[in-house]
């Protein structure tokens, strides 16, 4: 029994002290490109501005690629993830130099997208901000346009941190407006008004034209003359159409200082 | 050859009119009052009367071409003996000169002589306040057409009118169909049933009146419809004292389609109205109608004509003599149209935004 426990303990230091060491000791770093999906001038482009924004604001702003996440914590963390948000959950609360952070990690081999935040980074980018950056960046991931995609994330993180410093983080109760945002906003109050005006001009008009033929003869129809002598209804055949359900594209979860959010591209 | 018929007060020899407000004839000098009905024997009468006869020599002025006098009659008033010129379609009239009211009586009888006729129940001051008051009542007129709009011309005239009674035989086919929706964990479905309904039944119409006058626009004619045939009358001549009258220039061979088109609709309604199973949808695929034992009658029909001018416009309204339904088109004022536009589009998109913005959907 102690022969157990001995190795237990002497399996908790090491991972204990070889855990922090991967990310600690490469303190300036803040993109983990393990699944080479960067060219070396764009990984540095991405890398500078990372380092800026993380910089400027004190919290870290990291990428983390992996070909699969699942064989990669396994063999070298010796850690087994069943979802890429414990992987990220693990990442940022035990493995980052920072813990104010916000980690966006692809995992290629069933094409994972989680952005993940803790502590300060978890105030700055709440469920709705974690969502909002992964929408954006979705469709450069999909598209494999990993550099763009990664500077938008980066460019994104800025201004979400800004908000978050100037008191009011972006959230569903302040959400961060694009130009299909403000579109819909105005765009849908304009166009129900301008519809229901049209509407209604157009009724007082055909009301200020009441001439017109008659279509029928209703009013010379003799009272219960009507008779009816033969009837029927016969179904002749159903068509069934079926259209896909809208999927929710990512899942959040929150807890305590850390949440994360997670989809597929 | 056309007659002049005026009918003349009995008690004191004025010249009378049929009255609108009392359903007879009356005479506005002495106000004796007589059934309209008394004076068809005095027709009558007059009809086996030979004509007088003046034979005088001379010759002035020019003749007329054959042209110039083709579509024009003239005719001397009994009660001053001025002249009075007509188309060849007026039935009755008053004289310019001394107003007296006019009966054309050949005009009528060259053609069909009319079977019935609806007497006025509206006399022209109440034609002329239900404008008024029509034209107030539209908002959306322009301020200066309530103004400027002045009646060139009001006249009561009887329209003449195809009845048309038909046993009508209809079978319609209608394609119908029904709607059922229902999901699943990953899919919406839509189930469309389509039915073949068919309906097969007999109905009949009577009196579908068709303008029988190429004067009248058939729109202005069937927009003051109904007319309650209940109230009408055997045709006298006593009737049209006092009021315009016109004989009609469509053939009731050439009304008939008219009538036909407005039975095919209404067969096809009815006939829908007998499915009584709620349906999304039911739209007419064929139809056959048969129309039997068709009789035709021939009727004046009283209606009040009303033209006004504005702005060098003119606007034509009608007025149902009977019934007193009133129609014309109107025109409508840009600005307030405008207006109207403006403040609906500002107030339901403000009421959006807001309504959007509470319940987070903006």
């Amino acid at each position: 029994m102690k022969k157990v426990l001995s190795i237990a303990c002497i399996a908790l230091i090491l991972t204990a002290l070889f855990m922090p060491a991967v990310f600690a000791e490469e303190e300036s770093e803040y993109i983990y490109d393990t699944a080479s999906l960067l060219s070396e001038s764009e990984f540095t482009e991405v890398q500078n501005e990372l380092k800026t924004v993380s910089q400027e604001h004190g919290i870290d702003v990291i990428i983390f690629t992996v070909n699969d996440y699942q064989t990669y914590f396994n063999e070298n963390f010796n850690q087994s993830f069943s979802t890429i948000d414990d992987a990220s959950e693990y990442v940022c609360k035990n493995a980052l130099y920072n813990e104010n952070n916000v980690l966006l990690m692809i995992s290629m081999a069933d094409r994972d997208w989680c952005i993940a935040s803790n502590e300060k980074g978890h105030d700055a980018f709440t469920a709705y901000g974690r969502e909002y950056i992964g929408n954006a960046i979705n469709e450069d991931l999909h598209d494999g346009d990993y550099d763009d995609a990664f500077e938008k994330f980066a460019k994104l993180a800025d201004e979400f941190i800004d908000e978050y410093e100037k008191g009011t983080p972006y959230d569903t109760n302040h959400k961060k407006m694009t130009m299909t945002d403000y579109l819909i906003r105005f765009g849908i109050p304009i166009g129900a008004g301008i519809v229901v005006g049209l509407i209604a001009v157009f009724s007082v008009k055909k009301k200020y034209k009441p001439v017109q033929l008659k279509a029928e003869a209703n009013d010379y129809l003799i009272e219960n003359s009507l008779q009816v002598h033969n009837a029927y209804d016969r179904f002749i055949y159903t068509h069934v159409s079926r259209t896909r359900k809208a999927k929710q594209s990512s899942s959040s979860h929150d807890s305590g200082s850390f949440g994360s959010t997670s989809g597929k591209f | 050859m056309a007659e002049i018929f005026e009918y003349k007060c009995p008690c004191c020899g004025g010249a009378i009119n049929f009255d609108a407000d009392a359903q007879k004839m009356k005479c506005p000098y002495c106000d004796s009052e007589f059934d309209p009905q008394a004076f068809k024997a005095q027709d009558e009468r007059l009809k086996d009367q030979a004509p007088d006869e003046f034979n005088w020599g001379g010759s002035a002025g020019q003749e007329w071409d054959e042209n110039e006098t083709a579509n024009m009659n003239v005719f001397v008033c009994k009660s001053c003996a001025g002249e009075i010129v007509a188309d060849e379609n007026t039935a009755a009239t008053e004289c310019p000169y001394c107003g007296n009211p006019v009966v054309l009586s050949g005009r009528l009888s060259g053609m069909l002589k009319p079977d019935y006729v609806i007497p006025f129940r509206h006399d022209k001051e109440s034609a002329k306040e239900t404008l008024k008051k029509y034209v107030n009542s539209k908002k959306f007129a322009p301020g200066a057409f309530k103004a400027e709009n002045k009646l060139e011309e009001i006249k009561g005239l009887y329209v003449p009118f195809w009845l048309f009674d038909s046993d009508t035989d209809a079978a319609v086919n209608y394609t119908a169909t029904t709607i059922h929706t229902w999901s699943d964990s990953e899919y919406n479905y839509t189930e469309t049933s389509y039915f073949d309904v068919f309906r097969e039944g007999s109905m009949s119409f009577e009196n579908i009146p068709v303008d029988g006058s190429t004067q009248m626009p058939d729109d202005l004619m069937e927009s003051i419809e109904p007319f309650n045939f209940n109230e009408a009358v055997d045709f006298t001549t006593a009737y049209l004292a006092g009021y315009l009258a016109d004989k009609y220039d469509v053939s009731m061979e050439d009304s008939i389609e008219r009538a036909n088109n407005r039975v095919k609709r209404s067969a096809e309604d009815v006939l829908r109205g007998t499915i009584d199973f709620p349906y999304a949808t039911v739209t007419p695929k064929s139809s056959s109608i048969q129309v039997q034992n068709g009789k035709a009658k021939y009727a004046l029909y009283p209606v009040w004509i009303l033209n006004t001018d504005y702005r060098g416009e003119k606007y034509l309204f009608a007025m149902n003599g009977q019934t007193g339904k009133f129609v014309g088109n109107l025109p409508v004022s840009g600005a307030k149209l405008g207006a109207l536009f403006g403040g609906l589009a500002v107030g339901v998109g403000v009421i959006v935004y807001l309504i959007g913005t509470l319940l987070g959907l903006l």
